[in-house]
C-alpha cells in the first residue's frame, strides 16, 4: 500500500502559521479594503496583526517585555524614547515600527526570526501603513466596553436581525438564497428547538394550518407546550452540559462514580421554566450564598463542582485544591466571560489585559470551598463528594423528621437502665467468671529504649515522656503474689489533653509489634522463664492495612497491632492468654517488653498499665476464636472438571506467608472482606482462595453459616472439613457446617470454585449461647479497666443475649435507624459549593505551582481592571462577582451569551471564536448585530425564549441551505449568512432521532444517569481493580431507550458512539464542539446494536402502518428525512427493498439473526424475511445525510 | 484548473489548497474519491473548507527520519534499578538509611512520607553486560532477550518528570501536561502527518492487562484534546470487535453492506449535488473507508498468516490475543501497513510491595516480545524508519517501601530519574545517555525531561516541535508547551 512519502508528496511547503495569518488577514482585510482611501479600523484590522506578531514581547506580560516597549497601549507606543517613537501618528518616516517591519536586515527586522513569528505580508503592511498615516488611532478592545444598542439599518425587513444582515449582503452585492421550502424550515425548527424531527403527523398538522404566522406559532409551541417543552429543555441543556463539564465519574485514578445529576436536572428545570439568564448565572455561580437559599439554589451551585477530582493515594491536598479552584476560575471565565483567563495562571496574560496577580484575585473567589484536595475511596458509586447536600423528594423531608423523632424516643427508652436488670447482669457475670481474678501488683521498674523515659504514676500506669523516636521498646516489671495465672492485660491509655488518643504519633495512632513476657520467682533473680501466649483479644484494631491484633501472636510476622488511634478516640485494652500458667505464691516478678518496631515511625504508646490475672478453666473454654483478616489468592484458571480435585497449594498452607507463590500469585490482604456479608471475588471460570488465621484457646466445635458462588471447600490445617459441589450465586446462609477446631493456631482456607459468571463467598460463625462472644470478653476485665464505652458495650452484649425486654427496645431502635438509613440512601444527594468559615488565603503562585506561593503577593478577591469595577457595596464573594457579571456594567456576559445562542442556530457564532472574546479572539462578523442582540437579551429581562423566537423568525434563519456556485465563490465562508448553514447533527441527537423515528424513545425527564447498549469490556480494560466503575452493568428495559443526555458518562471511558461523533470527554469546559467525518462514524450507524435495533423497530412500525411498498417506503423516508421522496428516490428504495427481499428469502436464517439484534421484542406479526429486508432499508435511511444533517 | 491569482494572499491560499486537496485525496482513499467526485465538486469542497482546514493542516518542517512510531508505555512505573540502571555498590549498603545528602528532603508520596526510615534496597537481580556500539551496557537478568538486541537500543538513563502520582504522570507523558485537556502524542502526530493508509486509522492503541498491581488508564491518554476528534486514538481490542462496531450485525453479509452503502451513497450524492456541501462528499469517502476497514482490520488482527518462525521469535504467548506478545506482533503489522502511531500499554508495573515476585512475572511477559519486535522490524527493513520508544511514567525509589528483607521489598514512585530506551527511526543505536548517582536517585549527567523526549520524537518525524502548533483559545498550543529541547546526542 502506498505511503504518502512514496507518492511524491512535498515534505516542505509554506509554513502553516503564514498561511493561517494570510487567511485571517484575507478574511478581515477583504472587508476593510473597499477602496484605496478607506479608513482602517484599529479593532477590526490593526489589532489582530499587532496582537499576533508583536504583543508576545511588547504587550501585557511584564516579565517577557522586550526593550521595555509596549505596543498595546497608545501612550506607550507613541512615547518619545530618546528621539525615537515606535508609532508616530501620521508619519511613516518617524515610526520606528514601520522601519522595522520593512527592514531587510535580520538584526533589525520585526518580528525577529527567533520569535517563530512570520513577517508581515504585503497586505498587513498596507494596513499598518494606512493606520499610521490615518493617525494611528487606538481603540479600546471592542469586547471590553459595555455594549449599547445600535439602531438597525433602514430596510424593508421587519426583523431587526435581517435589517443588519441585509445591509451587509447588499453592501457585498450578493443575492441571498431564497426562502427554503417550508417543510425544511419546520424540520429545522424541530431539530433546533427539540433535538428531534417532527413526525409526519406533526408536519401535516402544521402544513394544514391557515395562520399566516404559523412558523412563529410553531416555534412558540415547541418551547412552551408539552411534550415539546421538555424536549426543548433537554435540547438546550446539552451544550450547557459540555460547557459545565458535567459527568458521572470523578475522572482521575479510581474514576469513582459520583452523584451530581440533581444539578443536571436543575439545568433542565431552568430551561423548562425559561429562567432568566441572569438568574441562571447567579444561581449557578453563587446559589449557595443567596440569602435564605432554597434547596434548588444550592443544587445549582453544583455547577462549580463538575470538575474532575482525585482519590489517588499519593496526592497532596494543596496540589489539588489549587487545581480545583483553577478549574472553576477557568470555566467561569470561559463560559460567561468568553475569556481564556487560565493563560494568566503562570505569568501575565500574553494578549489580554489580565496580569498574573489579577488572575489570582479572580481565582480567590473559588478557592475557599469546604473540600479536601485528596478524596477518600469508598465502594459507593453513587457517592456525592463533600461538600454535598441531600435533595429530598416529595414527602421525604417529612418522613425523615418523623423517623428522627422515633429514633430519639427509642434511644431514650433504651437508655433507661432497669435496676433489676443491672443487678441480674452483675450476678450473672460474677457467677460466670468463677474463679477468674486479677492480682494486685505494683510496677517495680519501667524503662524504654531510644531515649524515651517512662514515669511510673500512682495509678499503676507508666507514662512515656521525652523524645518520641521512630521505634521504642517499653520494658515494665510488675511485682505480685499468686500462682496459676494465665492472663496479662494491657491498657493503652488515652489522654484527653492529647486529643484523647492512645498513641504518640502525630495522628494519635500507635502500633505494637509484640508483647514479650518473662516471669521469675521473686527470690530467684536469674530464673526467668518466658511466657508464651496462645490467644488474645482487643477492644479495637485498625483493619485497613491489615493491622489485626493477632499479628502479635507467635509466628505472625512483623506488622503488629495498630490501635487505630487516628480513627477512634479513647483508650484501648488488650488481653493476652498464656499457654501455661505462671506465677509463684511466694511472689513473682513479671517483665513485659512492649515492642514497637514497625515501619511506622513514632507510632508508640502514650501511657500503659499492665495487670496479671487468673482465668477459670471453664471461662477459658468459653472464649471465642481470635481471628486475623481475610487474605485472598487467585483467580486461578480452572475447568469445571477438575476444580474441586485440583490443589493449587493454599489448601495446605499453615500461615499467610506473603512471599509464598502459588502459580506465580501471592496472598493479597482484603480489608473490605468481612464476615456476615457476601464478598465478591473474580468472575469467570476459576478458583479463588480466601484464608484467615484463627486461634482457639481450647478445642471446640464451631458452627458456621456459609454461602458461595459457585461451590465451596473449606480446609482447616490442610484438612478438608466442609464441601458443597454446587452451581449457584452466593447468598447469606446457604450451608451450615460444624468444624472441629483443635486448640492452637490454624489457617482456615475457603476455596471458592467458580464455574462461571460472578464469584463470591459468605462466612459467619454462629456463637454458642454460653460463649463470651465479642464485647463479652470485656467481662473478664475489672471495671476500672473497661472504661465507660467498653462497659456500655459489655452491657449491650449481655442484654442482647439475656434480656428480652432490652432486646425488644434495641430492635425498635435498630429498625428505626434502619428505616432512616434506607430513606437517606434513597434520598439523592448532590455536590454543592459551601464556603469555608475561615477563608483560605490566596497568594500569587509562581509559575502557577501549588508549592510556590509568592509570600509577597497576597491577593484579595477582585476582577481584572480592564473589565471595569465592581459596584460599590458588592459583597466580597462569589455572589458579588455573579451579580456584577449579570449587571449592565459587564461588557462581556450579554455578548457571550447572545453569541452562543446564535451559534446554536447558525452553526457558528457572530464571533466565531465562541470561547474567546479577548484580543486573540476573532472580530465579530457583524459587530452591530451582536451588540444589538446582547442589549436586546439583557433588556428583555434575559428572556431566552424570546431571543430564540426572534432568531428563528428571521429571514436569515429561513433561507435555503443550498448555496449557489456564485455565493460559494464570493463568500466561501458564508460570513454574510446569505444562505443557511448546514450542520451534521450532534452525537446525542443522531441517536435520539433514530430512537424517536423508530418509536423506541422513552421520554422521562431527569433522574440518575442510565446505561444503554455498549460493547462489553470497555470499562474493565482501563479501570483499576478496586474501581467502583470498573464493570459496565447495562441497564434494562426503558434505560436502553432514554435520551442520550441521560447516558452515564464515565470520564476515563466515555460512551464510544458519542465520542465518535465528536462529543467532548467532559474532563474540562468545552464551549465549541468540532465536527469531523471519520469512518468510525459510519461503523456506529451501521453496526451499533442501538442503531440496528432502531432500524428494525422502524421497519416494524412501517410494516404495521400498512399500504403498498411504495406508500410504506415513502412514509419511512418521510419519518427520517421529513420530506416526501422524489419519484426517482422512491425507485431506488424499491429496488433496494426488492434486492434485500430476494437475498433474505434465500437465507431465512440470516433474516432471523438480523431481526433478533437488540432487546426490543421482535414483532411476531411479520415474517422475519420481510422484516429483515425492511430493516436494511431503514438502516440505510438512518445513515443518509438527509437524515443526519440539519439542512 | 483554477486560475493562478495575481494577489499574493490568494495565491498562497491557492497553493495551500492544492496541497490540502492532495492530502484529502490520500486520506480518503485516493482513486475512488477523485474519480467519483470530479473537479467541480472539489472546488466546492475547497471553497467551503479551505479556510477552516488551513488551520488544521500543518506540514513537515524537514525530511523525517521516522515515518511511524511504536510507543511501548509501561504503565505503573517500572523500577529502573531492577531493570536497567546498574548500581552494584548498593549491595554493600543493604538496609542502610538513604543519606539525607541524596534524598535532600524532596517530596515523597503520602504513601511513604510517614515512613520512619528509608532503608536502601539493592536490586535482588543480577546484571550482565551486553555488547552495544559503545563499551557495553548492563542489563538485569529479568531482560535477557532485550539484552540480546542491546546493540540496537539507545538508553536514556537520565529521564525525569514533574509528577509523582500515576494519573498526572501518565497524562504528562502522553499529552505533555499533567492536567487533562491536551491532545495526546499520537493525536499530534495524526494531526501533523495525516494517514498513510486509506484502510486503517492513523493512530491505534493496544492494551495489555498486566500481572502486577494495575493502575487506571483513561481515554484521555489517547484523546485528541482540542484537536479535531478525528485525531483521537482508535483502540484495537483483543476481544470482541478489534475496532468498535466493526463487525456487521449477524445476518448482514458483505454484499448486503455493499448494496446498502451504494444506496446511501446514491442519496448522498444527490444531496451533495443540490447543496454543494463538501462535508457530504467527505462522508461518502469516509463511509467507503469504513467499508474497506471492515476487511482490512480483521485481516490485520488475524495473525494466522504469520509463520512459525515469527511465533518462535515473539514466543508462544503471541498466539493468545491481548498478551503483550500478541500486541507487539500486532504493532509490527500495523506499522508495516503505514499506521503512524501505535501506542501500546502494558499495565501492572506499580510494585509498591512484593516487587521481586511481581517484576519477575511482569518482565517475563514483555522481555521476549519487545526484543522480538526490534528483531522483526529489523529483518523486515522497517526498523530504520520506525521509532520504537519504551518506558513508564516515572522510576522507583532506591529505598524500600514497607518491610525490607533479603528476598522481598517494595519501591515507591520516583520522578527524579528513570530509564527509557528508544530504537530505530533515526535514533543512534547501541548507545546510552545520561547517568544517575550511586543510589540511582538523582541525575548527575545530562538530564532529559519528558518535553525533551517529545521534542526529539517530533523532530524525528519531521517537525520542529515549536512550530507544530494548533490555535486554540487565542493562543498557539504545542505538545511541548513552553519547554523541550531536541536531544541531539541520540539522533543518528
Amino acid at each position: 500500500m502506498p505511503l504518502r512519502e512514496d507518492l511524491g508528496m512535498p515534505s516542505t511547503t509554506p509554513h502553516l502559521s503564514i498561511l493561517w495569518s494570510l487567511c485571517a488577514a484575507a478574511a478581515s482585510a477583504s472587508a476593510a479594503f473597499a477602496g484605496d482611501d478607506a479608513r482602517v479600523s484599529y479593532n477590526r484590522d490593526v489589532r489582530p496583526i499587532l496582537s499576533d506578531r508583536c504583543f508576545l514581547c511588547h504587550g501585557m506580560d511584564s516579565a517577557k517585555r522586550a526593550a521595555d516597549l509596549r505596543l498595546d497601549v497608545a501612550e506607550e507606543a507613541t512615547k518619545d524614547r530618546d528621539g525615537l517613537r515606535a508609532v508616530a501618528p501620521g508619519s511613516l518616516e518617524k515610526s520606528e515600527i514601520w522601519a522595522r517591519i520593512q527592514s531587510s536586515d535580520p538584526d533589525e527586522h520585526m518580528p525577529p526570526a527567533e520569535s517563530n513569528k512570520p513577517a508581515l505580508d504585503a497586505r498587513e503592511k498596507e494596513i499598518i501603513r494606512r493606520w499610521i498615516e490615518q493617525g494611528a488611532e487606538y481603540e479600546p478592545h471592542w469586547a471590553f466596553t459595555p455594549p449599547t444598542r445600535p439602531a438597525p439599518p433602514a430596510g424593508p425587513a421587519e426583523n431587526p436581525i435581517d435589517r443588519f444582515l441585509d445591509a451587509h449582503i447588499a453592501a457585498k452585492g450578493l443575492v441571498p438564497a431564497p426562502q427554503a421550502d417550508e417543510t425544511r424550515i419546520v424540520r429545522r425548527l424541530f431539530l433546533d428547538l427539540t433535538g428531534l424531527p417532527p413526525t409526519p403527523e406533526e408536519l401535516d398538522e402544521h402544513m394544514a394550518s391557515a395562520a399566516p404566522d404559523r412558523l412563529d406559532r410553531l416555534a412558540t409551541k415547541l418551547m412552551t407546550e408539552e411534550p415539546w417543552r421538555t424536549r426543548h429543555a433537554e435540547r438546550m441543556a446539552l451544550p450547557w452540559l459540555d460547557a459545565a463539564r458535567y459527568a458521572d465519574t470523578n475522572g482521575i485514578h479510581m474514576d469513582a462514580g459520583r452523584t451530581l445529576w440533581p444539578w443536571r436536572d436543575w439545568v433542565l428545570d431552568a430551561y423548562e421554566s425559561n429562567m432568566p439568564f441572569d438568574q441562571f448565572l447567579v444561581e449557578q455561580l453563587a446559589g449557595d450564598l443567596l440569602p435564605g437559599a432554597t434547596v434548588a439554589q444550592k443544587v445549582a451551585s453544583g455547577f462549580n463542582r463538575n470538575h474532575v477530582i482525585t482519590d489517588e493515594g499519593g496526592a497532596i491536598d494543596e496540589e489539588y485544591l489549587v487545581e480545583y479552584a483553577a478549574d472553576r476560575a477557568a470555566t467561569t471565565a470561559s463560559v460567561f466571560l468568553g475569556l481564556t483567563m487560565n493563560c494568566a495562571r503562570c505569568h501575565d496574560h500574553k494578549f489580554d489585559p489580565i496580569s498574573q496577580d489579577e488572575y489570582y484575585s479572580f481565582y480567590a473567589y473559588f478557592n475557599s470551598n469546604e473540600e479536601p484536595g485528596l478524596y477518600s475511596q469508598l465502594p459507593d458509586p453513587k457517592r456525592a463528594f463533600e461538600p454535598f447536600m441531600e435533595v429530598p423528594g416529595p414527602g421525604q423531608a417529612e418522613r425523615r423528621a418523623e423517623l428522627s423523632a422515633r429514633i430519639e424516643a427509642a434511644a431514650r427508652a433504651l437508655e433507661q437502665d432497669d435496676p433489676d436488670e443491672a443487678r441480674q447482669r452483675e450476678e450473672w457475670l460474677a457467677a460466670a467468671l468463677g474463679s477468674s481474678r486479677w492480682v494486685d501488683s505494683r510496677v517495680a521498674s519501667a524503662k524504654a529504649t531510644n531515649g524515651v523515659e517512662l514515669e511510673v504514676l500512682g495509678d499503676g500506669s507508666v507514662l512515656a515522656k521525652g523524645p518520641n523516636p521512630d521505634k521504642s521498646d517499653y520494658e515494665v516489671e510488675l511485682s505480685f503474689a499468686g500462682a496459676g495465672l494465665r492472663l496479662l492485660a494491657l491498657e493503652a491509655l488515652a489522654d484527653p489533653a492529647h486529643g484523647d488518643r492512645p498513641g504518640r504519633a502525630e495522628n494519635g495512632n500507635a502500633v505494637v509489634s509484640r508483647v514479650v513476657a518473662n516471669a521469675r520467682p521473686a527470690d530467684q533473680p536469674d530464673a526467668w522463664k518466658e511466657i508464651e501466649f496462645e490467644w488474645l483479644w482487643v477492644d479495637h484494631e485498625q483493619v485497613d492495612g491489615g493491622y489485626h491484633a493477632v499479628n502479635m501472636l507467635p509466628g505472625m510476622g512483623d506488622d503488629g497491632w495498630a490501635l487505630g488511634g487516628h480513627q477512634r478516640e479513647g483508650s484501648r485494652v488488650l488481653v493476652l492468654l498464656a499457654k501455661e500458667p505462671f506465677g509463684w505464691e511466694g511472689g513473682t516478678v513479671l517483665r513485659a517488653r512492649i515492642e514497637q518496631r514497625t515501619i511506622h515511625a513514632r507510632h508508640t504508646l502514650r501511657q500503659v498499665r499492665l495487670r496479671a490475672g487468673a482465668i477459670d478453666d471453664a471461662v477459658a473454654a468459653r472464649l471465642p476464636l481470635a481471628k486475623g483478616g481475610w487474605h485472598v489468592v487467585g483467580p486461578f484458571d480452572g475447568t469445571r472438571a477438575d476444580m474441586y480435585e485440583r490443589r493449587i497449594g493454599p489448601e495446605d498452607a499453615a500461615t499467610i506467608d506473603r512471599s509464598a507463590r502459588f502459580s506465580e500469585q501471592g496472598w493479597a490482604y482484603r480489608a473490605d472482606f468481612v464476615d456476615g456479608r457476601v464478598n465478591a471475588t473474580a468472575g469467570g471460570s476459576n478458583i479463588v482462595y480466601a484464608a484467615r488465621q484463627v486461634f482457639a484457646p481450647s478445642e471446640r466445635e464451631v458452627e458456621v453459616s456459609l454461602g458461595s458462588d459457585d461451590g465451596v471447600q473449606v480446609y482447616l490445617g490442610g484438612k478438608l472439613v466442609h464441601e458443597n459441589r454446587v452451581d449457584r450465586g452466593a447468598q447469606p446462609d446457604q450451608d451450615k457446617a460444624r468444624i472441629l477446631v483443635p486448640r492452637g493456631r490454624h489457617l482456615l482456607v475457603f476455596k471458592i470454585v467458580n464455574t462461571g459468571g460472578a464469584g463470591g463467598y459468605y462466612w459467619r460463625e454462629l456463637p454458642r449461647v454460653d460463649e463470651f462472644a465479642g464485647a463479652m470478653v470485656a467481662a473478664l476485665l475489672p471495671r476500672e479497666a473497661r472504661g465507660k464505652a467498653l462497659d456500655a458495650e459489655l452491657a449491650d452484649a449481655w442484654r442482647t443475649r439475656f434480656s428480652p425486654s432490652w432486646r425488644a427496645r434495641r430492635e425498635a431502635l435498630d429498625s428505626a435507624r434502619g428505616d432512616l438509613a434506607a430513606l437517606e440512601a434513597a434520598m439523592p444527594r448532590t455536590m454543592v459549593m459551601r464556603e469555608r468559615e475561615a477563608r483560605r488565603e490566596t497568594h500569587t503562585l509562581m509559575r502557577g505551582r501549588y508549592d510556590m506561593p509568592d509570600a509577597k503577593r497576597k491577593r484579595e478577591r477582585g476582577i481584572p481592571a480592564a473589565l471595569g469595577r465592581l459596584p460599590a457595596g458588592s459583597s466580597d464573594d462569589r455572589l458579588g462577582l455573579a451579580r456584577w457579571m449579570a449587571s449592565a456594567e459587564n461588557p462581556l456576559v450579554a455578548r457571550v451569551a447572545a453569541n452562543r445562542l446564535w451559534e446554536q442556530f447558525f452553526a457558528t457564532g457572530l464571533v466565531r471564536t465562541t470561547e474567546d472574546f479577548g484580543l486573540q479572539g476573532e472580530y465579530p462578523l457583524h459587530p452591530e448585530l451582536l451588540d444589538w442582540l446582547a442589549v436586546e437579551y439583557r433588556e428583555s429581562g434575559w428572556d431566552t425564549r424570546r431571543m430564540v423566537a426572534l432568531i428563528t423568525s428571521s429571514d436569515a434563519y429561513r433561507r435555503s441551505s443550498n448555496a449557489s456556485a456564485e455565493l460559494l465563490e464570493r463568500d466561501p465562508q458564508n460570513t454574510a449568512l446569505a444562505w443557511f448553514p448546514r450542520k451534521r447533527l450532534p452525537a446525542e441527537h443522531i441517536r435520539d432521532q433514530a430512537l424517536h423515528v423508530a418509536g423506541l424513545l422513552v421520554e422521562k425527564q431527569g433522574g440518575p444517569s442510565v446505561k444503554p447498549y455498549q460493547p462489553e469490556g470497555l470499562w474493565q480494560e482501563v479501570a483499576m481493580l478496586q474501581s467502583n466503575t470498573r464493570v459496565y452493568e447495562r441497564g434494562m428495559g426503558d434505560e436502553l431507550w432514554r435520551r442520550s443526555l441521560y447516558t452515564y458518562w464515565k470520564r476515563a471511558a466515555p460512551p464510544p458512539s458519542m465520542l465518535t461523533f465528536d462529543a467532548p470527554t467532559r474532563e474540562f469546559c468545552n464551549i465549541r464542539r468540532t465536527s469531523t467525518n471519520t469512518p468510525l462514524q459510519a461503523l456506529v450507524l451501521w453496526n451499533d446494536e442501538q442503531f440496528v435495533e432502531a432500524a428494525r423497530v422502524l421497519a416494524t412500525r412501517t410494516l404495521d402502518e400498512g399500504g403498498d411498498d411504495r406508500a410504506r417506503l415513502a412514509r419511512m423516508f418521510r419519518r427520517c428525512a421529513v420530506r416526501a421522496p422524489q419519484a426517482e428516490e422512491l425507485d431506488k428504495l424499491e429496488a433496494a427493498l426488492a434486492r434485500f427481499r430476494q437475498r433474505y428469502a434465500a437465507a431465512p436464517g440470516d433474516a432471523q439473526a438480523l431481526v433478533e439484534v437488540g432487546e426490543a421484542p421482535v414483532a411476531a406479526n411479520h415474517a422475519a424475511v420481510e422484516l429483515a429486508a425492511w430493516t436494511m432499508v431503514a438502516s440505510s435511511l438512518l445513515n443518509i445525510d438527509a437524515t443526519i444533517v440539519r439542512s | 484548473m483554477r486560475p493562478i491569482h495575481a494577489d499574493p494572499v490568494r495565491a498562497a491560499l491557492h497553493e495551500h489548497e492544492l496541497t490540502l486537496t492532495r492530502r484529502r485525496l490520500f486520506a480518503a482513499g485516493a482513486r475512488t474519491f477523485a474519480a467519483g467526485v470530479g473537479m467541480a465538486a472539489l472546488g466546492s469542497l475547497l471553497g467551503r473548507d479551505a479556510l477552516a482546514a488551513a488551520a488544521s493542516a500543518p506540514q513537515r518542517h524537514w525530511r523525517p527520519k521516522a515515518k511511524r512510531v511504536i510507543y511501548l508505555h509501561m504503565e505503573g512505573g517500572p523500577s529502573h534499578l531492577d531493570l536497567w540502571d546498574y548500581k552494584p555498590d548498593l549491595r554493600k549498603r543493604y538496609n542502610q538509611d538513604l543519606p539525607e545528602s541524596i534524598r535532600k528532603g524532596q517530596r515523597l508520596t503520602t504513601m511513604t512520607s510517614g515512613q520512619g526510615r528509608f532503608p536502601v534496597a539493592p536490586s535482588l537481580f543480577a546484571f550482565s553486560r551486553y555488547q552495544n556500539q559503545e563499551d557495553g551496557v548492563w542489563i538485569s537478568e529479568l531482560m535477557p532477550h532485550t539484552g540480546s538486541v542491546a546493540d540496537e537500543l539507545c538508553f536514556l538513563h537520565s529521564m525525569h518528570t514533574d509528577a509523582i502520582n500515576h494519573e498526572p504522570a501518565i497524562t504528562f507523558c502522553q499529552t505533555g501536561h499533567q492536567q487533562p485537556g491536551r491532545p495526546s502524542l499520537g493525536a499530534w502526530v495524526s494531526y501533523g502527518l495525516g494517514s498513510a493508509n486509506a484502510n486503517l486509522p492513523t493512530f491505534c492503541v493496544l492494551i495489555t492487562q498486566g500481572i502486577g498491581n494495575m493502575q487506571a488508564l483513561s481515554a484521555r491518554f489517547w484523546g485528541s484534546g482540542f484537536l479535531p476528534s478525528e485525531h483521537q486514538g482508535c483502540r484495537l481490542r483483543s476481544s470482541g470487535d478489534p475496532v468498535l462496531y466493526l463487525k456487521d450485525p449477524t445476518g448482514v453479509s458483505r454484499a448486503d453492506r455493499r448494496a446498502m452503502l451504494d444506496l446511501v451513497n446514491d442519496f448522498n450524492e444527490r444531496e451533495a449535488q443540490a447543496s454543494l456541501d463538501g462535508e457530504t462528499r467527505a462522508r461518502i469517502a469516509q463511509a467507503e473507508m469504513a467499508y474497506r476497514m471492515q476487511m482490512s482490520v480483521p485481516e490485520l488482527a488475524d495473525l494466522s498468516d504469520e509463520d512459525d518462525e515469527t511465533f518462535a521469535l515473539y514466543g508462544e504467548e503471541a498466539r493468545k490475543p491481548g498478551t503483550f506478545a500478541a500486541n507487539c506482533l500486532l504493532a509490527r503489522r500495523l506499522s508495516e501497513r503505514g499506521v503512524r502511531f501505535v501506542q501500546l500499554y502494558m499495565r501492572g508495573w506499580d510494585q509498591h510491595g512484593n516487587l521481586p515476585a511481581e517484576m519477575r512475572a511482569q518482565s517475563k511477559a514483555v522481555d521476549q516480545p519487545q526484543a522480538a519486535l526490534i528483531k522483526d522490524l529489523r529483518r523486515r527493513g522497517l526498523l530504520d524508519e520506525t521509532l520504537v520508544v519504551w518506558g513508564g511514567e516515572f522510576g522507583r525509589t532506591v529505598y524500600s517501601q514497607g518491610a525490607l528483607s533479603e528476598t522481598d521489598y517494595g519501591r515507591d514512585h520516583h520522578p527524579r530519574c528513570f530509564t527509557m530506551w528508544c530504537a530505530g527511526g533515526g535514533i543512534k543505536p547501541g548507545i546510552a545517555l545520561g547517568k544517575t548517582d550511586d543510589y540511582g536517585y538523582n541525575i548527575v549527567e545530562r538530564p532529559v525531561e519528558v518535553h525533551d523526549l517529545h521534542a526529539t520524537m517530533l523532530s524525528l518525524m519531521g517537525f520542529d516541535h515549536e512550530k507544530l502548533v494548533y490555535p486554540f483559545q487565542g493562543r498557539d498550543y504545542r505538545l511541548t508547551d513552553v519547554s523541550g529541547r531536541v536531544v541531539r546526542e541520540i539522533v543518528a
